[in-house]
């Protein structure tokens, strides 16, 4: 659903406002960088795929509809840039061995960061997400972290509301496996 | 942490960026941001300039530099 907030910033953006644009950024910048960094596994091409993103907001700012719902727009130019550099990545043979590492994303939050319960919980989940496949990572990011609405989340994705709802049923069956693996092999440890 | 329940999810920590990203991503999209409200003829020009004329020079260039060096080069051999 869209924020309310966000016609008079979408108007100012129109209109090329610089403040309006940073405010924009203010408020999504944590969010959009967390979803790539989660997307891609890999801070330097996060970074990249992040300054793609808020590049072409501002050069489409003066096209945006009156009617935008701009965390929509950026996520799924976010979403569609990652993908372009997939692509990319499959063409250009000297990048394959950092594809095959893309295509397991190493899991943000170090052990030395998972001291406390909450903190462990955080790094199980984060570990069960990056190893996820790339498809059923997106929509748990989207719905699960971003908390987008299951509609919104289709159009970000380009698929049909039916497409989105089995693709996040499989995927939340396979976060469940994964979290169960990581329990199993915890107690296998202790 | 209940897997089937999304809101979890939700747990995840957003990241911030880095002050030198922050001051490289806003730079280069303010410049962006002007370059696209300015006059529409400029944007044109601009677009025309960094996706056609300097690239097709860059090629003209190449190529034209790889036909001197292989007529050169069959002259030194008569």
């Amino acid at each position: 659903m869209r924020d309310p907030t966000e016609k008079p910033l979408v108007d100012a953006l129109r209109r090329g406002d610089e403040a309006a644009f940073d405010a924009v950024y203010a408020r999504y910048r944590a969010r959009v960088l967390g979803f790539l960094l989660r997307l891609s596994g890999r801070r330097d091409i996060a970074e990249d795929l992040f300054q793609e993103t808020w590049v072409k907001l501002a050069r489409h700012a003066p096209r945006l509809q009156e009617d935008t719902d701009l965390a929509a727009w950026l996520f799924r130019v976010a979403r569609n840039a990652w993908v372009s550099h997939r692509r990319w990545s499959m063409l250009d043979v000297s990048r394959l061995l950092s594809l095959e590492e893309e295509s397991q994303p190493t899991p943000r939050t170090s052990d030395a960061e998972a001291r406390t319960d909450a903190a462990r919980a955080v790094a199980r989940l984060e570990r069960a997400i990056a190893s996820l496949p790339a498809g059923s990572r997106e929509v748990l990011l989207l719905v699960g972290v971003e908390g987008f609405e299951q509609e919104a989340a289709a159009a970000v994705l380009g698929i049909s509301y039916e497409a989105l709802r089995q693709r996040l049923a499989r995927a939340r069956a396979q976060l469940a496996e994964r979290l169960a693996m990581v329990e199993t092999k915890k107690e296998a440890l202790a | 942490m209940n897997p089937d329940d999304l809101r979890s999810l939700s747990q995840l920590p957003a990241e911030q960026p880095s002050a030198e990203l922050d001051r490289r991503v806003r730079r280069a999209a303010h410049a962006e941001l002007s370059l696209a409200m300015g006059p529409r003829w400029r944007v044109i020009g601009t677009l025309a300039w960094t996706r056609v004329a300097l690239p097709a020079g860059v090629a003209v260039t190449v190529v034209g530099y790889l036909h001197w060096a292989f007529v050169a080069a069959n002259a030194l051999y008569r």
